[in-house]
């Protein structure tokens, strides 16, 4: 039954694919384009985690930790574009793995969008963050990120990522219809704000980075929580 | 509350709305995509949350000016020009193509503010929890957190303001420093109280075999009936779409506005879609005055 | 036929892995299917783990010896869907056992985990909702529900599963009096309809030792009384008597019986007793009390005295304009525009070094006071004007709203310097002996106990010496004991110059240690007396020694001093 639904839904997932990617491609719709890529990256990344089974607690873990990510930017609504959800999302990568950093920061962009809106920009935002995750848990045992700086500058880096990929959802179609400067002035005029939310990642990940850690690392050796994750 | 069109199953209203989407994005054409905008907004008034579209509207204008003036300041593709502003050409197919790209964002983000108010989150999530069930736990589990943090936080809040921790005074590392503080002290909280909600998870047998689904959403005869027209209508227009019907050609020299024959298929075909919400809210509109 | 035993526990004893003290000793006992068990004893009695070793899915890592047995088969042996199934556990803390986010998912959650066809579901669904009057709620999102209804809904989604075993992890501690009431008598209407077996864990000995079968007292993982409520009773009794004899330290035992229980006990000479007229209840501590010769001199005498004791022993303190630190007057508060207003137009007084109790029912307002009060809220309309220079500390409900450390040392040094304390290290070591908190410095603040947590929690709001000390519900969860050690050191402030203000739905704890109670009802304060007269003047808000005695000792709240009065050799 999970196996034949699992196929239907590769199936069914790919004639759409197949469907709407040569209705993109030949007609120039770079925005659905975009959406179907999107999906068909994010795809395989979510039957990945459905195909393992995880106890309840890891479960449990996941989606505390998405809800605390969506909720923690309550006490920041006073300080325009300090947003700590990626901090959050990075931390827990760092010390749960790429699947749960994926599964944290998808589900966190989904869960806090219920409560600000659905909309178009709700899977580049899954992406973005999830991305985000898996990239901070692949690179988890690098030697650079193991260092304060290296981090520090992963924090830096995805500030200004996170930012593109949230601006390509309205520049894509723009994209072919204008010349490259305009796209060039849509990423100048948000360039202020992905600089503040790098910095802010930054900043966050540097105070918190020990403390988080050591908090994390506690729940999960007491509990051994997603070892091999 | 629950009547009309947000009655449906929510298979159907998925259904719906990312035809809806994918319309947006496909036809490429102003008749279309104003027919479409026309319909969708009488359908949020009916459905009497015209509010959310006034609460939108300031941004948009922002967003909507800006395409409609920017583009034909950056682009000059195009033959006919209208005139020249600071010596740049201004040309008819770049002000017709800002328009009709703002008539497409314009119905996207109208179908987003029709399907916030339409399918709730438990209708999506129903939908979510027979294709992903494992991710879609962790989000239903995430949502019953979110208010449950959201009411610890302010309490943590209010505590630790007596200690002086607050983001509301002192300089912006502070209250950036503070205001971590609070999240974290939400943070080793619940995630030692979330092991007693794992632990009421395997009370509950979680685990123990395959789960089923406990359904609260039937599917019905009209559901089916409206399932069934809606996707031949997406097909078609997909099919359409493809085939090039439907489309204003405005790049690189504009092309006739009017309709040919395949173009007016495909319209009677969108018209069709969008009217079938008006027209499940219009009846049930009318069964409840004359049942007075 | 046999009486079935539907749970066998032979020597069983545990300790977690690396550590040598086991947590439970070589426990035995049986359980009868239909019986109503009550389990108590302090807080880290192991009457949680022993609840766990009972439900195979929750019974943690470490070295187990003895042996269980569910219906006659070994309890480990027993397959994980029955075990789903047929052992039921509710949670202590309801908003941490719900896991979806509206009523109807989180009543099937166990169904659909079990695999239950969609009938079986809908049909279960049906007849729980209509038994515990859930259908006005099946849609609603759990947020908006109250705690008594989380926990109702803890029970009735475990329920769902049918099961034959229920077991009752401190259900009622974070829940009000009124709340609790309706969820044990929801308990005990399932052991007796449907003769569901029920081994509840419990600090609100008061109201389930009544209903219980048999009462099972644990001590540092012993178990040490076991039997009906009235045989324990009677073996707390013999132990005592022996402890008075020999002059041992007087166990505390004897706070775990229904105080109506306490006063029979203590007023008795003999060790034994007659099963039949030992009261648990204040119907049949009624019953008893008739049965005393009133006439005889020493009882008569007393009855008759006009000042009540309690007003003396309380030492309240003057009450003048000058002694005010902190008043409301005429106090308005509503949280948002369009709500109901919380308090209207309220006025209170509160007195140097006075303790107050403020009482009052679930949502009478009592923790927005207490948060006006602290200036953590203003008011809407009316003022609250401090005296000058009074600092004020404000200890919330829960104490974990305090920790954002790894130790309780960082935690308590942190909290220092926020403060501004100028010799931090002497300070802190001065408030970690007077709270007894030595030994705890290098552990996590999660790791400790609830009374402990609570204790580190005062610690913090003591740093910044406070001349008013706000209590919310300090007593909330804590078993007699911990209730005891509480009292003792909320005294021990008020000598030390502390002036403290409680709000509580604890009329015992109230009754017993303060020395003004107020009572809020409708956003006003309605009676402000001390606890003699606050009390006597109430016939279903007061003491249970109260409502027995006061056909005869009217202003007698606690069992204490009945005894005072009555100056009965204790050892005979």
């Amino acid at each position: 039954m999970a196996r034949s639904r699992l196929w239907l839904m590769i199936a069914v997932g790919l004639s759409i694919l197949v469907l709407a990617l040569s209705n993109a491609v030949l007609s120039d719709h770079y925005m659905l384009l975009s959406f179907v890529l999107l999906m068909a990256v994010m795809l395989p990344l979510f039957v990945r985690f459905e195909r393992r089974k995880l106890e309840a607690r890891e479960l449990v873990l996941l989606a505390m930790l998405a809800a605390i990510a969506a909720v923690s930017r309550i006490p920041f609504a006073a300080l325009p574009s300090v947003k700590p959800v990626s901090a959050i999302v990075i931390l827990s990568a760092l010390v749960f793995g790429s699947e749960a950093g994926f599964i944290v920061g998808a589900m966190a962009a989904l869960v806090s969008n219920i409560y600000f809106g659905q909309g178009p920009w709700t899977p580049w935002q899954m992406f973005a963050w999830g991305m985000m995750g898996v990239s901070a848990g692949l690179l988890r045992n690098t030697w650079w990120m193991r260092k304060r700086l290296g981090l520090l500058t992963f924090g830096l880096i995805w500030g200004f990522l996170f930012g593109w990929i949230m601006n390509l959802w309205v520049v894509i179609d723009l994209a072919v219809a204008l010349e490259w400067k305009a796209v060039l002035a849509v990423y100048a005029q948000s360039f202020y704000f992905d600089l503040a939310h790098a910095l802010s990642n930054v900043f966050f990940l540097a105070i918190l980075a020990g403390g988080w850690i050591k908090v994390l690392e506690r729940f999960r050796k007491k509990y051994g929580l997603l070892d091999s994750g | 509350m629950t009547s009309g069109f947000r009655a449906l199953h929510p298979v159907t209203l998925f259904l719906f709305y990312g035809g809806l989407l994918l319309c947006g994005m496909l036809l490429f054409h102003p008749v279309f995509l104003l027919t479409g905008i026309v319909l969708l907004v009488s359908l949020i008034v009916i459905q009497k949350h015209g509010g959310t579209i006034v609460k939108m509207l300031p941004l948009y204008l922002l967003i909507g000016i800006a395409i409609v003036v920017i583009n034909p300041l950056i682009s000059h593709r195009g033959r006919y020009i209208l005139f020249y502003f600071m010596d740049q050409p201004i040309t008819l197919e770049s002000v017709l193509y800002g328009v009709t790209m703002l008539l497409s964002l314009t119905l996207i983000l109208l179908t987003s503010l029709s399907y916030n108010y339409n399918v709730t989150t438990d209708k999506f999530m129903y939908l979510f929890a027979r294709l992903v069930p494992q991710s879609a736990l962790v989000v239903m589990m995430a949502l019953r957190f979110v208010p449950l943090l959201r009411r610890r936080l302010s309490q943590i809040t209010l505590v630790q303001r007596t200690r002086g921790i607050s983001v509301h005074e002192g300089s912006l590392t502070k209250r950036m420093r503070d205001g971590m503080t609070l999240v974290k002290v939400l943070l080793v909280w619940s995630l030692e109280e979330a092991l007693q909600s794992a632990d009421s998870m395997k009370a509950r047998g979680y685990g123990t075999t395959k789960r089923t689904a406990y359904v609260v959403h039937r599917m019905d005869r009209r559901d089916r009936w409206l399932t069934g027209c809606l996707s031949i209508l997406i097909l078609v227009i997909m099919v359409g779409s493809a085939l090039g019907w439907g489309r204003a050609v405005i790049y690189p020299r504009m092309q006739s506005m009017v309709f040919s024959m395949e173009d007016w298929i495909l319209y009677v075909c969108f018209g069709i879609y969008m009217l079938i919400p008006v027209i499940v809210e219009g009846k049930e509109w009318l069964s409840w005055k004359y049942s007075k | 036929m046999a009486i079935m035993e539907i749970l066998q526990v032979k020597q069983l004893s545990f300790a977690y892995p690396d550590e040598q003290h086991q947590v439970l000793r070589d426990i035995t006992f049986t359980v009868n299917e239909g019986d109503f068990v009550v389990l108590c004893g302090a807080s880290g009695c192991g009457k949680t783990t022993l609840l766990r070793q009972l439900k195979p899915e929750l019974t943690p890592v470490g070295q187990n010896h003895g042996t269980i047995y569910y219906n006659g088969n070994l309890l480990n042996e027993l397959p994980a869907q029955q075990s789903a199934q047929e052992i039921g556990m509710v949670f202590q803390n309801p908003d941490n056992s719900i896991v979806m986010d509206v009523v109807w998912h989180e009543l099937s959650f166990g169904m659909e985990n079990l695999g239950y066809s969609l009938p079986v579901m809908r049909s279960r669904l049906a007849e729980i909702a209509q038994f515990f009057g859930l259908e006005p709620l099946l849609y609603k999102p759990i947020h908006e529900l109250s705690g008594g209804q989380k926990q109702l809904l803890n029970l009735a989604s475990v329920l769902l599963l049918q099961p034959k075993l229920l077991l009752l992890d401190e259900p009622t501690s974070q829940l009000d009096p009124v709340a609790a009431r309706e969820f044990i008598s929801m308990v005990y209407r399932l052991n007796r309809e449907f003769s569901t077996t029920v081994i509840i864990s419990e600090h609100r000995l008061e109201e389930v030792i009544p209903l219980a079968d048999q009462m099972i007292m644990l001590e540092k993982g012993k178990l040490k009384y076991s039997g009906s409520p009235r045989e324990v009773s009677q073996q707390i009794q013999t132990h005592r008597i022996h402890d008075l004899k020999s002059h041992d330290d007087l166990s505390d035992d004897f706070k775990y019986l229904p105080s109506v229980t306490q006063l029979f006990w203590t007023m008795q000479t003999e060790e034994a007793y007659s099963d039949l007229h030992i009261p648990l209840t204040v119907r049949e501590g009624k019953q008893w009390l008739q049965t005393l010769d009133w006439n005889d001199g020493a009882v008569h005498a007393i009855a008759n005295q006009s000042i009540p004791l309690s007003m003396q022993k309380m030492q309240s303190p003057e009450r003048s304009k000058e002694s005010i630190l902190l008043e409301c007057r005429e106090v308005t508060f509503q949280y948002e525009k369009k709500s109901a207003e919380v308090l209207k137009k309220l006025d209170l007084q509160i007195y140097k070094g006075e303790m107050l109790a403020i009482l009052g029912g679930n949502g009478a307002g009592k923790s927005t006071l207490l948060q006006l009060l602290a200036g953590l809220l203003k008011p809407r309309r009316g003022t609250v004007k401090q005296a000058d220079h009074v600092k004020i500390g404000y200890l919330a409900q829960n104490p974990l709203l305090y920790f954002s450390h790894d130790t309780v040392a960082e935690e308590l040094s942190t909290a220092a310097h926020y403060a501004g304390v100028a010799e931090p290290e002497v300070v802190i070591a001065k408030l970690i002996k007077q709270l007894q908190l030595e030994g705890l410095e290098q552990k996590h603040p999660h790791d400790i106990s609830g009374g402990q947590q609570q204790k580190t929690a005062l610690a913090i709001v003591l740093l910044l010496n406070p001349d008013i000390l706000l209590l919310d519900e300090p007593t909330k969860g804590l078993d007699p004991l911990a209730k005891i050690a509480l009292a003792r050191q909320l005294l021990e402030l008020r000598q030390a110059g502390h002036t403290i203000v409680i709000v509580t739905h604890d009329v015992e704890f109230a009754a017993s240690y303060s020395s003004r109670c107020a009572m809020l009802f409708d956003g006003m304060i309605t009676a402000t007396d001390v606890p003699s007269t606050f009390f006597s003047e109430n016939v279903f808000y007061t003491t249970a020694v109260n409502r027995v005695v006061r056909d005869w000792l009217p202003g007698i709240l606690t069992a204490e001093e009945v005894l005072k009065l009555w100056h009965v050799p204790a050892s005979g």
